[in-house]
This record gives C-alpha cells, structure tokens and sequence, in this order.
C-alpha cells in the first residue's frame, strides 16, 4: 500500500503547489497495417505512448520559492508556446520507479467560488508522449 | 500544522479587560461570571500535509445575571472577529445561539465557524 501524497508529478523540476490529486493515464498510439503474408488479418502496433496527467491543486500565489511552482508560475507556463511551452515532467513514485520526459500543458482551469466554505482550485492537464523511465 | 484555535480562544478571553474563565466543554469553576466553548475541527489536506482546518465553535458565556452573561457573550465575540480576522485565520459568525436559564444560570453565546490556515510553505 503506498499513500496516495508520496506519488507526484514535478514540472521543470520543481513541484507543483497545493495539490489535493491528480492521475495519470497512458493512452497507446496504435498503426494497422496489412500485408499479404498475413493473410487478410490486419496487423496493429503500438508506435508510441500518450500518457496524460491530471492535476487538481489549490489556488496559491504566495510563492513557491526554490521547490514550488505556485500558480503564477503554472498559468505563465500554460500561456507559452512553441519550443518554450514544452516542460520537463518528472513522476515521483514514492519508494517506486521514477519516470521522466518533456510534455507539454494542454489545459489549465481555475474555479474561484464565492462562498468562502469553498476554496479556489485549478487543474492542469499535461501531455508527455516520451515519458520514460529514470535510470 | 496543529490546531491552536482553542488555546489561543483561551488566551484571548483571560486578556479582556474583565479576565474571562474559558473551558472546554464543561465549566470547571463556580466563579462567575465564566464562558465554554465547543469546537468541532475538520482538517483539510493537500499533499504536503493539513493546510486548513476548520472549526466550527460555538462560545456561551454564563452568569447568574442575564445581563453580565450578555455583556460576557459579547466581550468574546469582539475579541473573536477581531483577532481571528488575519494572521493566518479567518472567521464568520454563523448565529446567536439561543439565550437560555438552567438553575437560575443564564447562558448567551455565539457561534462561529473559524479557519486555520498553514502559514509556511513547504
């Protein structure tokens, strides 16, 4: 049994504030192809893997400092594009196997409700299709 | 984080001008007049640990004089929004709790929903 806090994900080094959860999920890209030594059967690969990663954090400006992206830090990376969009994703695993690769953020939201019982958050989702794991 | 609403409650109604005796749940004293206090602690976690924990408390000053348990109720409800308004704390009164007489001892008090905040960064 591992707790759920010791698995998190690191954006270009550093972690990412106030995260109450996230989940990560690995899609396979696949290719048919058919020849005739198959036999009329279709043959399908998997060429590469899109592994996603959902986040949902707690709204926090106040500073990361030197081990925290705080959500000033998140939304300016989630504004980037091009080359300087793409991030450094390290998956931290507890006492598991690390996996790391460049992704890039594909969606950002904040949620700022009224009622004060109620906290501000945001989720990021970020895409990686080289993630691998660390030696 | 721990939770220090309660000791800091305490703190709070023994620097009132007129000292105020707080208890827990059950007063410990026949010295009036004296206030009690209910709390009721959730705490709310991210992944470096609790970073708020709400409170929900409830506050009764009593007396054998209705007024004085009035006057207690309300000298801690000041001292209450105005020092668990900032520093790493909010608070909101939810209401008035009913004004009661039990064995010729009036009670008045107020409730509040009072939130602790992690003040560090991890």
């Amino acid at each position: 049994m591992t707790e759920g806090y010791n698995i998190r994900i690191k954006v270009n080094n550093k972690y990412l504030i106030g995260v109450t959860s996230d989940e990560v999920s690995v899609s396979p890209n696949t290719k048919e192809s058919i020849v005739k030594e198959n036999s009329g059967v279709k043959q399908e690969s998997i060429v590469s893997n899109t592994v996603t990663f959902s986040v949902s954090g707690l709204v926090d400006m106040t500073g990361g400092g030197q081990t925290m992206l705080d959500n000033d830090d998140i939304l300016e990376l989630a504004c980037k594009t091009g080359a300087a969009a793409v991030v450094d994703i390290d998956y931290v695993r507890g006492s598991g196997q690390a996996y790391s690769g460049t992704g890039i953020i594909t969606g950002y939201t904040e949620t700022n409700p009224a009622n004060p019982d109620e906290d501000s958050t945001y989720n990021l989702t970020i895409e990686s299709e080289d993630l691998d794991e660390t030696s | 984080m721990t939770e220090n609403i309660g000791s800091l409650l305490t703190t709070l109604c023994a620097s009132l001008q007129t000292p105020v005796k707080l208890f827990l749940s059950e007063a410990e004293s026949k010295d009036y007049p004296y206030a009690v206090y209910e709390a009721d602690y959730t705490p709310h976690y991210d992944k470096d640990g609790i970073y708020k924990i709400v409170a929900d408390v409830s506050v009764r000053g009593y007396s054998k004089d209705p007024s004085e348990a009035q006057n207690t109720a309300d000298a801690i409800d000041s001292v209450i929004l105005t020092n668990f308004a900032s520093g790493g704390y909010t608070v909101r009164q939810i209401s008035q709790l009913k004004k009661e007489c039990l064995q010729e001892t009036w009670s008045v008090g107020y409730q509040y929903r009072i939130t602790q905040y992690r003040t560090t960064t991890v």
